[in-house]
This record gives C-alpha cells, sequence and structure tokens, in this order.
C-alpha cells in the first residue's frame, strides 16, 4: 500500500516500550549470519589474545634443524635453560625451523590489529570529512573530488606508495590501508547524510534554531551508525586481506614479526614441496575473512532498513 | 438480472501472528455488476487494498485467504491455480494502481508494455499488436498514439502515464477493472480527466469496476454503488446516495461528517498586526554559467504576500506551483533568490544563517509527513524541547512546558517519555503542533500538514489548528493542494500556478466569484463538489 499506513496504536506491549535501538539489537542477535560469523570471528579473536596459553611455543625461535618438516613431525629440542623438551611441530615446520602452528596462532594478533585499527580510524576520519561533504554544500565540492582522485589509485597500489614513503612497519601499513579506505566512507557517510538533511524532523530542528554541528551529532550522526558498523566489517575484512598481500609482497611487516601474510610468505619458494606452510595460514586468513563478511552480511541485513523487512 | 462481474462471498484474510488483529479482512460480501462502479472506501489499514488484492491473486505471501470465495464470473480466483490465474489476469481482470512511474517499466517503451498484455494473452503477430496497442491508446485519449507508442515512460506527464495504465488493464476487454486509488498521485484537474476517462471506458465496454479510495469526493463523482469498510469489515454498503447522503451506520455518519464542505463560509477579515510580508520575493532552481547545468526554473516569482496575527492564509495550487517553495524561503529553509522577507520589522530574506538563528522562534512549521516529522531515535519529550532549550530554558521548564502543550492538543503528558512509533499518524500530527507552539512562534506554517491523514483524523487535526490559532493569536500559511481543506480554515486564499500568484482574495469570494481562467479550472476539477455530505438530500450537481 503506497498510502501512509497507520502503525498500530500505542500498546502496553514490551516490544513497543522498548526504544528502536534495542529493537534492532534483538532482531540483530536473532540472525544466523551474525551469529555463525560472530562467532567465528569470536573464536579468533580470542585465539589472538589468549596466544601464548594455546601450546604454542615462540614464534620467532629458529631451530636449524627442524626445517620444513611435516605437520605432527615430533622432535626433541633445549630450551633457553639448555633443558631437552619435547616439542611437535603440529602445522610443520618453515625454511628456518619455526612452529608454523605458533606463527599461525601469534598472527592472528597482527592480522585483528591491523583490522580494528584500519576500520576504527578509517571511520574516524571519514564520517568527519562525509559529515561536512554532505551537510555543507560549500565543501562538498572540494573534498568529493579529492576522494574521486584518491579512488582512482588502486589501493594496492596506493599503500606500496605509502609504504615506501616511510620505514616498512606496522604503522606505515595501517596508515596505507586507511588512506585506501577512507574515500569509501566518505562516500557512504556524504549519501546517508545527503538523505537524511532532506528529511522534516531535521529540517524542524533547523527552523528550531539548533547550531549545525549540534544538529549533525544529535539527528543526522545516528544514521550513519548503522551503515558504519556494516562498512566497518567488510573494512576489517578487506584491511586483513591487504596487510596479507603486502607483507607477502614482502613490503609490509618485517618478515620476523608473525603474519598470516609474512608466514606465506616464507612458505612461497618450498610451496609445491611443503604446501603447509602456506595452506594453514591460508585457511585460516580464509576463514577469519569470511566470519567477519558474514557478520557483516547479517548486520546489514537486519540494519539496513532496506532489509529490514525481509527479515 | 444478469450475472454479477464479480462476486465476493465472506471473505476473510487472516493475518500473521502478532499483528493488532487477527484478520485483515472478515465477512466481505459485495458484488460488482457489469457495467458497474463499486467504491471501496475506508481509512488507511481498513482492509481496501487486501481486498483487492485478495481478488486478483496477489496477496503478499504472509496473507492467507482463510475463508469465503471471490467469484470472478462464477470461477472462484481464491482456489485458482497460479497458472489458471495468470490466464485471467488481462483477460478477465485488470489492475492500475496509485503510482503510475512506478507500476510501468522505465526502460521499456509504453508501446511494447501496452503488445506485451497482447503477446502473452493473443496469438496477434507484432504488426497486428503494434496496431492494437495504438487503438487502444487512441481510445483513452492520448494525444498522437502513432508517436507516443515509442516513447519512454518518463518522457509522459502523471496524467498520460496513468492513461497508458489504463490502457494497459482494458487493452484485453476484461470484465473487471481493479483501481487501487489510481487519481491519489495526480493533480486534481488530471484526477478529474482519469475519472472522466474510467468512467467512459466503463460506460462504452460494460467493464465491471472496482474502485479503492479514500477520497469522498471521488466516490461522489463515480460511484454507482459504496462500500464502507472499518478494521478489515464492512461496516455498511448500499448506492451512492444513500450512503453518501443518508448514511445510516454512526461510523459512516461520522465520516461523511469529517468531509470537509465546498463550500467556505463568509468569515469577517481579520485586522490584526501583520506577522510576516514578503516582497517580490523570487527563488530560482538551477544555474547557468560556468558550473551551471544551464537550465533555470523559476519556482516562485515576484510573490508578495502577508499574513496578519489570526488570521489564517491559504496558499493552493498543483504539484509544482511553487506553494512550498514559497513557504519554505519564508521558513528559510531555503534561500530566496531575491526579494524580501519582512518579519516583524527586519528583513530576514538575505540573513546568514548564523544571523537567522535568533529569529527562528517566530516562524515554526509543521511538515506533510507525520511519520518522518519526528526523529525516530527520540522520545517525543527530547524532540519537543529542543527548540526552547535552544532559546535559552532550561530542561525543567521547557519540560513543564511540553506537558501542558500535550494536554493542549489533546494528548497525555506522559507521552513524552514515549518514542514516535507508538504513536498514530493523527497523534504525531498533534505532537508535532505542540512542538511548533513551543517556542511561542507568531508564523506557523502548515505545509500540507493534514495531507497525508485520514479524513477522520484530518478533521480534528483541522479544527486543532483552528482553535490554537485563536488561542495564541497565530497569523497562520497554510499550504495545501486540497481545496475542500482549504475552504474549510483558511480565510484568505492564494493561487498559485507554476511559480506566479494568479488570483488572491478572501476565501468566499474566490470560490464564488473566481477571477482567474486557472483558479475557475482548479474549482471545476475538484470531485463531489455538488454533494453536501451526509446532509440528507443530493443538490444539484
Amino acid at each position: 500500500m503506497s498510502t501512509v499506513t497507520e502503525q498500530s496504536p500505542p500498546s502496553a506491549t514490551s516490544s513497543a516500550a522498548q526504544s528502536p535501538a534495542r529493537q534492532t539489537l534483538r532482531r540483530m542477535l536473532g540472525n544466523t549470519s551474525v551469529r555463525v560469523g560472530g562467532t567465528i570471528a569470536l573464536l579468533i579473536v580470542l585465539m589472538g589474545i589468549f596466544a601464548p596459553f594455546l601450546g604454542t611455543r615462540d614464534p620467532s625461535d629458529i631451530s636449524p634443524k627442524n626445517r620444513n618438516k611435516v605437520p605432527g613431525y615430533e622432535a626433541t629440542i633445549r630450551d633457553y635453560d639448555g633443558n631437552k623438551i619435547p616439542v611437535v611441530y603440529r602445522m610443520g615446520s618453515d625454511t628456518l625451523g619455526r612452529d608454523v602452528y605458533s606463527r599461525v596462532v601469534y598472527g592472528a594478533r597482527t592480522s585483528l590489529i591491523v583490522g580494528a585499527t584500519v576500520a576504527v580510524l578509517a571511520i574516524a576520519v571519514g564520517l568527519g570529512l562525509g559529515l561536512v561533504a554532505g551537510y555543507f554544500r560549500l565543501m562538498d565540492g572540494i573534498i568529493m573530488r579529492v576522494m574521486d582522485g584518491m579512488m582512482a589509485i588502486p589501493a594496492i597500489l596506493l599503500a606500496i606508495a605509502v609504504v615506501s614513503l616511510f620505514s616498512a612497519g606496522l604503522t606505515s601499513v595501517i596508515v596505507a590501508i586507511v588512506v585506501a579506505e577512507v574515500p569509501r566512507v566518505v562516500r557512504l557517510v556524504r549519501s546517508v547524510v545527503l538523505s537524511i538533511r532532506e528529511e522534516p524532523y531535521v529540517e524542524a530542528a533547523i527552523t528550531a534554531g539548533t547550531p549545525a554541528p549540534l544538529l549533525l551529532l544529535r539527528h543526522v550522526l545516528p544514521n550513519t551508525v548503522a551503515p558504519l558498523i556494516v562498512q566497518g566489517t567488510f573494512i576489517v575484512a578487506s584491511a586483513i586481506i591487504v596487510e596479507a598481500i603486502l607483507s607477502f609482497l614482502g613490503i609490509g611487516i618485517p618478515p620476523e614479526v608473525p603474519t598470516w601474510g609474512n608466514i606465506m610468505a616464507e612458505g612461497r619458494e618450498v610451496f609445491q614441496l611443503f604446501p603447509h606452510n602456506i595452506l594453514y595460514p591460508g585457511a585460516v586468513l580464509a576463514l577469519t575473512v569470511l566470519s567477519v563478511n558474514m557478520l557483516g552480511d547479517g548486520l546489514r541485513d537486519t540494519l539496513d532498513p532496506r532489509f529490514a523487512k525481509r527479515v | 438480472m444478469t450475472e454479477n462481474v464479480l462476486e465476493v462471498k465472506n471473505l476473510a484474510v487472516e493475518l500473521p501472528h502478532g499483528s493488532d488483529r487477527q484478520h485483515a479482512v472478515q465477512d466481505i460480501s459485495f458484488t460488482v455488476g457489469p457495467g458497474e462502479i463499486v467504491c471501496v472506501v475506508g481509512e488507511s489499514g481498513s482492509g481496501k487494498s487486501v481486498t483487492a488484492q485478495a481478488v486478483m491473486g496477489l496477496l503478499p505471501r504472509e496473507l492467507k485467504a482463510v475463508q469465503g470465495e471471490t467469484l470472478l464470473e462464477g470461477e472462484d480466483t481464491l482456489q485458482a491455480p497460479a497458472n489458471r490465474l495468470r490466464a485471467l489476469r488481462g483477460t478477465k481482470m485488470a489492475m492500475i494502481f496509485q503510482e503510475p512511474m512506478t507500476a510501468l517499466n522505465p526502460v521499456a517503451r509504453v508501446g511494447d508494455q501496452i503488445a506485451e498484455m497482447l503477446e502473452i494473452h493473443t496469438t496477434h503477430n507484432a504488426a497486428e499488436r503494434r496496431k492494437r496497442a495504438i487503438d487502444i491508446m487512441r481510445s483513452v485519449h492520448l494525444p498522437e498514439p502513432e508517436r507516443m507508442v515509442d516513447s519512454y515512460p518518463h518522457q509522459l506527464s502523471g496524467g498520460q502515464r496513468q492513461r497508458i495504465m489504463i490502457a494497459c488493464a482494458l487493452v484485453l476487454d476484461p470484465a473487471l477493472l481493479i483501481a487501487d486509488e489510481p487519481t491519489t498521485a495526480l493533480d486534481v484537474t488530471t484526477q478529474a480527466q482519469i475519472l472522466t476517462l474510467v468512467k467512459e471506458m466503463q460506460e462504452r465496454r460494460g467493464t465491471g469496476v472496482l474502485f479503492i479510495t479514500h477520497d469522498f469526493g471521488v466516490v461522489a463523482e463515480i460511484a454507482d454503488k459504496v462500500v464502507v469498510m472499518q478494521h478489515g469489515r464492512i461496516v455498511e454498503q448500499g448506492t451512492r446516495d444513500q450512503i453518501l447522503l443518508n448514511p445510516q451506520m454512526d461510523y459512516s455518519k461520522m465520516l461523511m461528517a469529517s468531509v470537509p464542505s465546498m463550500h467556505p463560509p463568509e468569515r469577517t477579515p481579520v485586522e490584526g498586526e501583520t506577522a510576516v510580508q514578503t516582497t517580490q520575493l523570487v527563488k530560482r532552481y538551477g544555474s547557468k554559467g560556468w558550473f551551471g547545468n544551464g537550465r533555470e526554473v523559476l519556482a516562485a516569482s515576484d510573490v508578495n504576500l502577508h499574513v496578519a496575527r489570526g488570521e489564517t492564509l491559504g496558499i493552493v495550487g498543483e504539484s509544482g506551483s511553487g506553494k512550498s517553495t514559497v513557504a519554505r524561503c519564508i521558513a528559510r529553509l531555503i534561500d530566496p533568490t531575491s526579494g524580501e522577507i519582512n518579519l516583524h520589522g527586519t528583513d530576514i530574506a538575505t540573513m546568514s544563517q548564523g544571523q537567522l538563528r535568533p529569529h527562528r522562534d517566530k516562524v515554526q512549521i509543521v511538515f506533510q509527513d507525520p511519520y518522518r516529522s519526528l526523529n525516530p531515535r527520540r522520545t517525543v519529550g527530547q524532540s519537543m524541547v529542543e527548540a526552547p532549550m535552544n532559546f535559552g530554558q532550561t530542561l525543567d521548564e521547557a519540560m513543564a512546558n511540553a506537558g501542558e502543550l500535550m494536554q493542549t492538543v489533546g494528548l497525555s503528558a506522559d507521552a513524552l517519555d514515549r518514542y514516535p512509533h507508538q504513536f498514530s499518524g493523527g497523534q504525531r500530527q498533534r505532537i508535532c503542533i505542540a512542538r511548533a507552539l513551543m517556542v511561542n512562534p507568531e508564523l506557523l506554517i502548515a505545509d500540507e500538514a493534514v495531507s497525508a491523514l485520514d479524513v477522520s483524523v484530518q478533521a480534528q487535526v483541522l479544527e486543532l489548528l483552528d482553535d490554537i490559532r485563536d488561542r495564541y493569536n497565530l497569523a497562520m500559511l497554510f499550504i495545501t493542494h486540497d481545496l475542500r481543506v482549504a475552504a474549510q480554515i483558511c480565510d484568505r486564499l492564494i493561487v498559485m500556478q507554476k511559480g506566479v500568484v494568479v488570483e488572491q482574495g478572501p476565501t468566499h469570494r474566490v470560490y464564488t466569484d473566481p477571477q482567474h481562467d486557472y483558479t475557475r479550472l482548479l474549482l471545476d476539477a475538484a470531485p463531489g463538489q455538488g454533494v453536501q455530505f451526509g446532509a440528507g438530500l443530493a443538490e444539484t450537481a
């Protein structure tokens, strides 16, 4: 029906009395993608946090004697005090005899830190720019032309340029990916602002004499939260991949730091003989990105008003 | 007696669990005879559209017809399998919708869309189909059908698109035409033409028409029989005159009494202090020059108006006439291109947003869509106190005021803690009015403020607006496309066409003795003007 549909009259039921935010939260937690994706993502986060307690060893500990061993290989090594201890290379060892399992588990830390930091920074910068571009028409042209320019450069290329400007390391990798992600956030926020500023309740706030910054904060900003949460998860996924690509190409985080990209780069040369060096970190990387994307898909289905009806 | 085209018997459609009532519609029985126009009227949520969808077999998946039958020339469409329904649609029953733009495929030529009906249901070849399409386009009075057959929908006006829809529906001569609010999205003059067309088609082809509408003017214009629905049940049915002039049930009586009259009472001119005055107000959209798109639209040109305290000035006109532009310029939601807006001795037309802020409390605005006028994330109270707190009131003062105003507009003060989605459209519009009153404005702009409301709610809100105007000695600028509403509430009237004021004067004078051709056209096009709803006797139309 395209006429304005009358909603049910105010009732005393508990669901009607809840604020819209709480209703959304409940709908969100009922979504299968959110549950499955969220659970796997949470497990990987826990894996990163509790890495030392998961039967791992020092991930940079080299053991020339035990290079390129297959998964499940058992050996004895000497610890720092000279005691002999038995170890199992659950996922085999790499060309320097480091334990791939430990490196994969510890590698989750780098990947997740990069993913989360990039998402937070890209959203913070993009949100600010997007709000300004969407609300103040004078700034719109300037900001958006710069963003268009940035989007014309392939993300990886841009990242390589940024990394080569500064020394390779976690910070420059993060900055590099953030720079590439910001334009997409700006576009998203701007589009939301453009549609919300036409809403009568925003116009009512203008006629109420609400100053622009307060108006943006109170009436416009809350509308960007849902799309940004969704976009945020996709940024996390793509940042993890880009970090792995940069590390794989050898221009990201220094090779001694265990990251999934580094482990795979390490295993590249002996891939045909010892595929586990690439398969295990690759599988975990794929699983992480899949779970984060599933989470994002589920969130979009429940948060985006265009999909909300179907759910 | 000839056989009925459509016979609906005891139809009941169940709503999904957890809805506010068990059945969308219940105990629905009525008939449509050949060549008969049956109008189903009712307010939003009364189940009119569900009834039509059930007949067409187009019910949304969540809804299920649990009882009754809908006999289309004796064949029950509720029981018919999908492929039989597909064969029936178009050949025996056809439907036209409210929004002619979205009902047509924007990337297909209109002629092809008409021909598609023939392609599916007949064995004509392409040349014959084209010829039939042109014929039917001619019979719905589209100009130059040979040329227009190759047009795309966006090249046609709203009225022409609706004619194409009607052509699509009638090309196979169905026995039953279902029209779901087909004129609601159209301007009043276009609406009059479409109504004439529907009537002509029905007379010429003997089609039975099931016409769904909420507009009683339209009912008065075309109905043979009227079915009044409320909360999914039929309240009353009978001939047009029985229902419109002499309704028996309380609900129908209330509805008829709520329909505003086309005859404005004579009012004494209000002689108050001038609250707002515009001089040579101009608003131009688009721009020429380097960065412009080279097109310019003059949305308002040389508008001079003034509103006194205690007076209601109406601006009427069709869509695109510039009535809202003028209102939004005065509220400074958009910047006028040139001219003066004199508010209380200050020209606010050229002020910057910063300079304007201290003057914002003088002009408040109530918008058309009550569902979008309140921020859904903030409680009613938070929305209400925003403006007064911008002007220096403390939260406690403002909240106390808000509580009082809620009672003024007929709601209880505890509504302040609730969220907008817990209120009906009419209640929300009351809240919006209360919010506008929070800062004691001098001028209240009502921009189509009652257009989205059901007729009974509309009557109440109009009464409220009239009441608060007197109580607070407000100047009121009332923008509407509905001439009945304007007649009801406005002291003086401005008629706008294509950005230009073509006529102004006291409402009574404009209605009884229109000076400009366009005003006369508008008044003539208003549907059902000869009928005094619920008055007991028909006047001569």
